[in-house]
């Protein structure tokens, strides 16, 4: 046909300009520069955008109060932002920009099965991430990630929390630990039961129910007739909302007054409309600290500035996690003494004593989770308010 | 009242102009120019890992959105669940690769198969539902399947954090690189778009647009509507499932998050933005659909709200979308079908099928050719008709006359299988063909005309001709997208059959115009061509006179008498007594459902019942 000869020409013509501009590429700019590029990934767009503002605003001040101390390796630390717009592809092509955009070390991100392709994208670049608000437990236990971290809490660690402050603080000899058979709600439950052990094994305790009720049901008097019998001193209850709103409030009415901890998705306003006031005043629960409540150095620094430049504080846990998670990097950076991946990621591993970050010491296990995640006891008080547990 | 089919009706009746040449070609070199753009941009300097993962994602939509268009773009079945055959191919992907280690290539058909499967099992139910309530279920499908993969069944999808550790590709060497996964996705693409442009021009590709275009004619002139709307939903389908696929080992890790119903509603977008039905259109909306989000980024928080702004303005000011459908034209479909070697076919052979019945029914001109027995047909107590009787002689023109509502038309819908009725048969050449389906008394050789005419608006004159042929060729999907010698020859044989039909009627200059701009009255000659190709033995003319004048009135009755000529017999429907006078050998006269007289015209002007219920006395 007549097109052929022309197409040919045409194609060959865009080939030709096509390889002489790959010839003219250059290798890109890389960490050369005055200052340490450190990208934060967050949604900034989407259905989480507030917790991506608030981890935005979190890091940057996290970044000053760094930058203002002398910085990282004697240069300015610079923040960049890709957003993931809460979204897992969204999320593969926010890490493929940082990943492009010669980051040292990344920070993100909000939500497990959103950090999830990007935590495997930093993993082949060869690039440190830390996440701030990915708290499945697979993330670290399914398979080996050697560059990935979190500086906030796996969905068990509460489980840790409950034990200890079961037994040492409040001196509970009986305890009943109830959950829903959900991943996350077993998952909290089995940790606090091995947190248990070695106390049971000292005697000074016993767990004397460990059961899973049914979720969605809303007769629940069975199971609560069952728990009255083995008269426990505390209830720990690590599943929803829902539930838990209808078990304490059938339990009470059944005559059954222990204390009752909910984990940290059991409890929240709708717990105390479902429970109704006169019964919710006074539930424990298990959870993250806010930013209002941690008082470490650091924390009074951060809080100060952060109030100065936006006003208000973080009104979520997670986004001083991120700034935790800056403090980390940074924390190894300087132990490394290099923005070699590798080199920070040993570092990270081995050599963080004396790290510390908003919500505390910065210290990661193998695997790469938090040691020791600071957990506080809250409590709904008479107003139905959530306020930290002073026993 | 019904959204859906309003929406359609407005994209599809938005001005368009038909293909023409100048057009098409300006078409082609933007084509060239994507492809070659497509082809290199990933080896440009300027662009790194992020923007070929950007390219990527363009392809994943564009692919989606190709799927999307089958159902959307062709067949106009609003499916707003599309996303639900997406995540079944990439689940299937991920859990038979995470628990058995089978290939990703591998599980690439059985991706597409899954997908399709599914598609069938969940549309055979639903598929007759019509507009809106169709759209309502696909949602409802889309939802399903999130929550299902949400709620793990048998611990299988792993709940909401979804499944990882999805294994790379591999052709020959492991796909790893953003540049690999690039061009394995957009190798793809290209063979999809070519193999579906060639389903658009073919018997497939134009059965779903008359569907699309009138339900009830196509399936008048004998398309099986429920047959291709499933096959459109399945190939969709499949088509999606092979992105699901791609997506799942490209992400490594999938999770019910990437299966919205916002997804399903961002693939609507694409669909409509493009243009409904055309292929670079969907490309191209899936590019503007992706690109534009990611250029807006550093102005996140307004960016979704440009984007809403700039799709709302499109469909105000440009509803066909960016770059609607260009149909092809009378040569364009030809030379697609000469490819290398021509089998010229020959001129006979199209009209070699009808001649063949001549002899036959000419010597069983004794027996009638359609037989009405004792019909009964009420709607919700009122009663249509009742023991309506009747025979249309063979080779002969009966007219059916009586006031409105009579219920002639409904005689009519009985005959073509739009009703059933209720007691009684239809016996057309002595065989019941009552409890058939209207495509399938089409191909036993009844076609019909509408008394509000019916046609395929934004098809051209010729596509709309050619669908009387559909049930005169038997080429399907695969014969169609490989084009293998059996289906070009049926192809070429429908073409010049179709052409001549068109020259039957005086509208051969019209031929490659789009039906929508042709007058009135030329209208009503494109139905009688329509129905003149599906080669019938009987054609059933509802009202062919209304809105003619006096001289296309005498055309037309030359016309029907030129055709009894040739062997066909004529049953018509004619509130003009003049042209029924001119033209009918036998009048049958109805009167609430039943026949009251039946006659040459001459007797029927005399007879007092006739003239009492019907035609009036002349005194008067």
């Amino acid at each position: 046909m007549r097109m052929t000869t022309k197409k040919a020409g045409l194609v060959l013509g865009i080939c030709c300009v096509a390889l002489f501009l790959a010839l003219l590429a250059g290798c890109g700019g890389g960490q050369s520069g005055k200052t340490v590029k450190i990208a934060l990934q967050a949604p900034i767009t989407g259905d989480y955008a507030y917790e991506g503002q608030m981890a935005k605003q979190s890091v940057e001040v996290a970044a000053e109060l760094i930058n203002k101390a002398g910085g990282l390796l004697g240069k300015q630390v610079e923040i960049l932002i890709v957003d993931d717009a809460s979204n897992p592809k969204d999320s593969a092509l926010a890490a493929q920009k940082a990943v492009s955009q010669k980051a040292a070390a990344v920070i993100g991100s909000y939500g497990s099965s959103v950090t999830e392709p990007a935590a495997d994208i930093y993993e082949k670049n060869k690039i440190v991430s830390v996440g701030y608000g990915c708290t499945a437990v697979r993330l670290t236990m399914d398979r080996e990630r050697k560059y990935f971290f979190r500086t906030c809490g796996r969905d068990d660690a509460q489980g840790l929390f409950f034990g200890k402050y079961a037994v040492e603080t409040m001196g509970a000899k009986r305890i009943a630990i109830m959950h829903d058979n959900s991943t996350f709600a077993k998952g909290v439950a089995d940790e606090a039961m091995k947190a248990l052990e070695p106390y049971v094994a000292q005697g000074k305790t016993e767990v004397v129910y460990f059961d899973a009720v049914t979720p969605k049901e809303k007769d629940f008097s069975a199971a609560v007739t069952k728990l009255r019998e083995t008269k426990p001193d505390v209830w720990y209850f690590t599943g929803y909302y829902p539930e838990a709103g209808l078990l304490i409030r059938q339990a009470r009415d059944a005559g059954l007054d222990c204390p009752f901890i909910g984990g940290n998705a059991a409890i929240n306003d709708d717990f105390v409309k479902i429970a109704g006031l006169d019964v919710a005043a006074g539930a424990l629960m298990t959870q993250e600290p806010l930013v209002t409540d941690v008082t470490t150095d650091i924390a009074s620094q951060f809080k100060a500035l952060y109030a100065e430049k936006f006003k208000e504080l973080p009104s979520s846990p997670w986004p001083v996690y991120a700034a935790d998670a800056l403090y980390a990097i940074a924390g190894a950076i300087d132990k490394a003494g290099k923005l070699d991946s590798d080199a920070i990621a040993e570092a990270m591993r081995g050599r963080m004593e004396g790290v510390q970050g908003v919500t505390g010491a910065l210290l990661f296990t193998d695997r790469g989770d938090r040691r020791d995640v600071p957990y506080k006891m809250y409590k709904v008080d008479p107003e139905g308010k959530l306020v930290v547990a002073g026993l | 009242m019904n959204i859906s089919s309003g929406i359609l009706r407005r994209i599809l009746q938005a001005p368009g102009d038909p293909g023409k040449g100048g057009d098409t070609r300006g078409r082609r070199i933007i084509g060239i120019v994507a492809a070659a753009f497509f082809m290199f941009f990933p080896l440009l300097p300027f662009v790194d890992n992020y923007w070929i993962d950007v390219g990527f994602y363009v392809g994943i939509y564009a692919l989606l959105g190709l799927s999307l268009n089958i159902v959307l773009g062709e067949v106009g079945l609003f499916d707003l669940g599309h996303t639900a055959f997406y995540a079944i191919g990439a689940y299937v992907t991920a859990i038979l690769n995470t628990r058995f280690q089978i290939p990703i290539l591998f599980l690439l058909p059985v991706s597409a198969v899954a997908a399709g499967l599914f598609a069938w099992l969940v549309t055979t139910p639903v598929i007759h539902l019509k507009g809106d309530y169709l759209c309502i279920v696909t949602i409802g499908i889309g939802e399903i399947v999130r929550l299902s993969m949400i709620n793990n069944p048998l611990g299988l999808t792993g709940g909401p954090n979804g499944i990882n550790g999805i294994d790379n590709p591999r052709f020959f060497v492991p796909i790893l690189s953003s540049r690999q996964f690039y061009y394995l996705l957009w190798a793809i693409i290209g063979i999809s778009a070519f193999l579906l442009t060639r389903l658009q021009r073919s018997r497939v590709g134009r059965a779903w647009n008359y569907i699309r275009e009138d339900e009830t004619a196509a399936k008048a002139l004998g398309v099986n509507v429920r047959h291709y709307k499933l096959s459109a939903f399945v190939l969709g389908a499949a088509l999606a499932g092979v992105a699901g696929n791609i997506y799942a080992s490209k992400q490594m890790s999938i999770s019910p998050e990437s299966f919205t119903f916002m997804e399903s509603s961002l693939l609507f977008c694409i669909v409509l933005l493009g243009g409904l039905g055309s292929i670079p259109g969907t490309v191209l909306g899936a590019l503007v659909v992706t690109v534009f989000p990611e250029l807006f980024r550093p102005f996140a928080k307004y960016r979704l709200m440009f984007f809403g702004l700039a799709l709302l303005l499109m469909m105000i000011f440009k509803p066909a979308g960016i770059l609607p459908r260009l149909r092809d034209s009378g040569d364009r479909l030809r030379k697609t079908l000469e490819g290398k070697k021509t089998r010229k076919s020959h001129p006979e052979s199209g009209s070699a099928q009808t001649s063949a019945g001549l002899p036959e029914s000419a010597q069983a001109n004794g027996k009638p050719l359609l037989r009405l027995e004792d019909l009964d047909l009420s709607f919700g107590g009122v009663t249509a008709v009742s023991g309506m009787e009747l025979e249309v002689a063979k080779g002969g023109i009966t007219a059916l006359i009586g006031p409105n509502g009579a219920g002639k038309t409904t005689v009519f819908n009985i005959i073509t299988g739009i009703y059933k009725p209720m007691n009684g048969r239809v016996l057309l050449r002595g065989e019941d063909i009552s409890s058939k389906l209207p495509h399938q008394i089409a191909k036993a050789g009844v076609a019909r005309t509408f008394q509000n005419i019916r046609i395929f608006p934004s098809l051209t004159c010729l596509e709309n001709v050619l669908c009387g042929q559909h049930s005169r060729g038997r080429a399907g999907l695969a014969a169609s997208m490989l084009r293998v010698p059996g289906q070009r020859d049926e192809e070429s044989r429908m073409l010049e059959k179709a052409q001549a039909c068109l020259a039957r009627v005086g509208l051969s200059d019209s031929a490659d115009s789009l039906a929508a701009a042709l007058p009135y009255g030329k209208r009503r000659y494109l139905e009688i061509a329509r129905a003149l190709a599906a080669e019938p033995e009987l054609i059933v003319l509802d009202e062919p006179s209304s809105g003619l004048n006096d001289a296309e009135t005498t055309e037309l009755s030359v016309l029907l008498k030129s055709l009894v000529e040739e062997g066909l017999s004529v049953f018509l429907i004619e509130h003009d007594m003049n042209l029924v006078d001119m033209v009918s050998d036998h009048v049958v006269v109805m009167q609430s459902g039943k026949k009251i007289a039946e006659g040459p015209m001459c007797e029927m002007r005399r007879n007092p019942k006739v003239i009492e219920a019907y035609l009036g006395s002349e005194e008067d």
